[in-house]
């Protein structure tokens, strides 16, 4: 299972970004590598920058959303398999003796 | 499920042995039933004796009536306590479930599939996780492990706590490989608090277990205790709840530490003398026990009491209903104090202590109800649920003796002496003080008190167990100092307790929380809990003073710890001078000065809850990517459109200002919804910058990071 930006469309005012600079999307992408666990080193920023310089280079209006996108095809982000949150339920019933 | 080495498991306990306990416990109950009476009535007679018209008048003869109830109570606890004392002289209790099965027979005995549920409300996570932790550990260090299931099953609403829960029941399970073991269920609704969640939880799984081990949040205990108490329950098929006897451990403050002390030297004499009582209808105590759980699914159901304000509604101290359910049942309910290496943990201050008191009290006096109204409830349950009503009722009893007494001395003084108190008798009364009756009736009383506490060093002595205590010397003076902290909490519990009755009768604010189990109390806290008792105290005392001064001299005891009630809170309440006198040797036990597996496993394998300090677990729920996937699956998918525009108003808000503009309730709408999280989390990486969010995200920049999800 991979954790990925792009299922769900976002209302397009919400997302729109202004005014971005290449600084602010970059440690916008070191923080979501950071926190999902992927260590910051020196591959995987050279690869992260690439990314930035390629967005910006292009004449897209919604960089973030295009980094959010592009970012889990470049770099692979740790997976999480989740335990079996609960066995399959065998109903069974309390007895109650009248009181 | 395992089948036992024994093909019919009803061979193992005849009915003769059935008999012979229940013909000894008759015996027992009324040896204790006699002595306890004979001296009741001694004392009262003495106490009459005391008194200025001997009981000549309505006012003395109350007075005389609720020190008799009182003197019961005490007398009760110093029986009990001799009794214990002599069982384990010679050996403990040969009635007892471990005495009728050696170890190496019952070391044979194929344990039956149990399941290990901790119901958890509002508890501190990473201490939790990690006691079950420290459990499934030990277990897993048996070799059994295969046998046994853990569930955490949480009623908490507040999502700081249950996203906490979720993420460190994710954490644990890959930290310990235990996918497919350990388990997590969350009740959206809480009905009937705890015995309401363990109910939810064997009528989901109940039937999947032959055993079910009911924990709590500070619980601890060994994989081999564990192992020995479904061994146990394997080969004795009568036995429907099978109760440890959990010793206070990891007390820090002060307060914690002289409770921890005293239930470790005087515990054990207490407990035998109890269970030799008690034998197969001992009581449950919620928690540290193993229950059969088809028996009690089918028996223990709890009903809502049918009555009038407080008999009226869920009730809230199930465990001791349970217990005379399963008896009524025709189980079999037993204590075993040999049962070693189980654990819990105590309030750390006297505030949070009195508060669980409360609960308790309203708890207790609930059972009233099925005193006198239940069906086919056992008199030994009937009495036990009594001793539990009286427990707190003592208090206002003690306070009314207090009032009555300063009745008499204030009419005494104050008051014409009345020489025909009794108006159909033709004899004077000459009103006359018994100083030397009333020091022997003190002292007696005081030797009831304090007695069973020597008798239980002399236990330790004789077991040479002193030495876990750190020596004659050690052990003598944390003895005094735990009976100086506890005589200065008498008068202090004394008036809260009488509060919390009174509180409970009227069916006043009460509120089942979550307990505080690790930090302090504050001033605040404190001169809130405890002004009126000094404020009451002060106008006590000075009325004392100016009645009599002997009488204010006698008042003292009483009124000091009252008049000092906050300080001395404040300074129980102390980590610091709890660590300082473990320090120089005060207060030490034995798990602490010989080491114990268990607890050191304990503090060796911390968990933590938040990868990043200054995120709380719901912006890291919506921030960090694989964390917000481990919630989605938890979530639920909500589809009705009056459900989605109000999520929709949150999402937008959450967005705008943060999470911390959103109350609970409104945090907890969000957090249960799959499709929010989701969106959320899109949403948050893509805010503007400026933003709340977008500040947040810059926040992390350079922060590190404990890998606690990866």
């Amino acid at each position: 299972m991979t954790t990925t930006f792009a299922a769900t469309p976002i209302d397009r005012q919400e997302r729109a970004m202004q005014n971005i600079t290449s600084e602010d999307l970059f440690d916008r992408i070191c923080s979501y590598l950071r926190l999902s666990g992927v260590p910051l080193r020196l591959d995987s920023t050279l690869i992260a920058l690439e990314l930035v310089k390629e967005i910006l280079a292009s004449d897209t209006t919604d960089v973030l959303d295009r980094i959010i996108v592009e970012l889990p095809k470049r770099l692979q982000i740790p997976e999480i398999s989740l335990p079996l949150l609960c066995p399959l339920v065998n109903r069974g019933s309390i007895g109650y003796q009248d009181e | 499920m395992s089948p036992t080495h024994i093909a019919d498991p009803t061979q193992a306990v005849g009915k003769k042995t059935v008999h012979i306990w229940k013909f000894r416990a008759l015996m027992r109950r009324t040896v204790l039933g006699t002595l306890v009476l004979g001296q009741t009535i001694i004392a009262t007679w003495a106490m009459i004796i005391v008194l200025p018209y001997h009981g000549g008048d309505i006012l003395e003869i109350s007075l005389a009536g609720v020190f008799s109830l009182l003197f019961f109570g005490i007398s009760v606890g110093f029986w009990l306590g001799l009794y214990g004392f002599v069982v384990r002289l010679f050996g403990g209790d040969r009635m007892s479930l471990m005495h009728r099965h050696p170890p190496e027979t019952l070391a044979s005995v194929q344990p039956a599939r149990t399941a290990i549920i901790m119901p958890i409300y509002h508890e501190p996570v990473d201490r939790t996780f990690a006691r079950l932790q420290a459990i499934y550990r030990s277990l897993a260090a048996t070799g059994h492990i295969e046998h046994f299931e853990f569930f955490v099953i949480s009623d908490s609403h507040d999502p700081q706590y249950w996203l906490a829960e979720q993420a460190v029941w994710y954490h644990l399970c890959k930290k310990l490989n235990a996918d497919g073991r350990i388990f997590y269920r969350r009740r959206p609704i809480n009905l009937k608090y705890k015995s309401g969640n363990v109910a939810d939880f064997l009528r989901r799984w109940g039937r999947n277990y032959k055993y079910v081990m009911v924990l709590d949040a500070d619980s601890l205990i060994a994989g081999e205790t564990i192992l020995q108490m479904v061994r146990l329950l394997e080969v004795e098929p009568k036995v429907g709840i099978l109760q440890s006897c959990p010793l206070i451990v990891n007390a820090e403050s002060l307060f914690a530490r002289v409770q921890q002390f005293a239930n470790h030297l005087y515990g054990p004499i207490f407990t035998t003398g109890l269970a030799a009582l008690q034998l197969g209808e001992a009581a449950y105590w919620g928690h540290n026990a193993l229950i059969r759980s088809e028996a009690f699914m089918r028996h223990c159901g709890l009903r809502k009491l049918p009555g009038r304000g407080i008999f009226s509604g869920a009730i809230m101290s199930h465990d001791f209903v349970e217990a005379a359910y399963m008896v009524r049942a025709g189980y079999e309910v037993w204590l075993e104090p040999e049962l070693i290496s189980s654990y819990e943990e105590c309030p750390p201050t006297l505030v949070e202590d009195l508060t669980r008191d409360k609960r308790w009290a309203k708890g207790n006096l609930q059972h009233l109800w099925l005193v006198f109204r239940g069906k086919n409830i056992r008199m030994a349950h009937r009495l036990a649920f009594l001793n539990g009503v009286m427990s707190y009722v003592a208090s206002p009893l003690w306070l009314l003796f207090l009032i009555l007494s300063t009745g008499v001395a204030t009419r005494l003084i104050l008051w014409p002496i009345n020489y025909f108190p009794d108006k159909n008798s033709p004899f004077p009364v000459w009103p006359e003080w018994n100083p030397h009756m009333a020091l022997a009736l003190v002292s007696s009383t005081f030797l009831l008190l304090f007695l069973p506490k020597f008798l239980a060093v002399l236990d330790a002595a004789y077991k040479r167990r002193l030495s876990g205590f750190g020596g004659i010397l050690s052990t003598f003076f944390s003895m005094i100092l735990e009976i100086l902290v506890s005589s200065l909490l008498a008068p202090v519990r004394m008036l809260a307790h009488s509060r919390f009755v009174i509180d409970a009768l009227f069916n006043l604010n009460l509120k089942w929380a979550g307990q505080n189990r690790s930090s302090e109390t504050s001033w605040q806290q404190t001169l809130i809990s405890q002004l009126p008792g000094s404020i009451l105290a002060a106008c006590w005392a000075g009325f004392t003073y100016r009645l009599d001064f002997i009488f204010f001299l006698w008042s003292l005891p009483v009124v000091v710890p009252l008049l000092l009630a906050a300080p001395i809170s404040i300074i129980l309440g102390k980590v610091k001078v709890g660590t300082m006198l473990k320090k120089i040797g005060i207060l030490r036990i034995p798990e602490e000065i010989k080491g114990n597996a268990l607890l050191d496993e304990l503090v060796q394998h911390d968990i933590r809850t938040t990868s990043y300090a200054h995120l709380t677990v719901f912006e890291e729920a919506i921030l960090a990517p694989a964390v917000n996937k481990l919630h989605q699956a938890f979530a639920r998918q909500h589809h009705g459109r009056e459900q989605m525009d109000v999520l929709h108003n949150l999402r937008r808000r959450c967005l705008e200002e943060g999470i911390s503009r959103l109350n609970i309730r409104e945090q907890s709408i969000l957090a249960q919804d799959r499709e929010t999280l989701q969106w959320l989390h899109q949403a948050v990486w893509r805010a503007e910058s400026g933003s709340y969010w977008a500040k947040l995200i810059k926040s992390l920049e350079g922060t590190s990071r404990n890998d606690y999800i990866s």
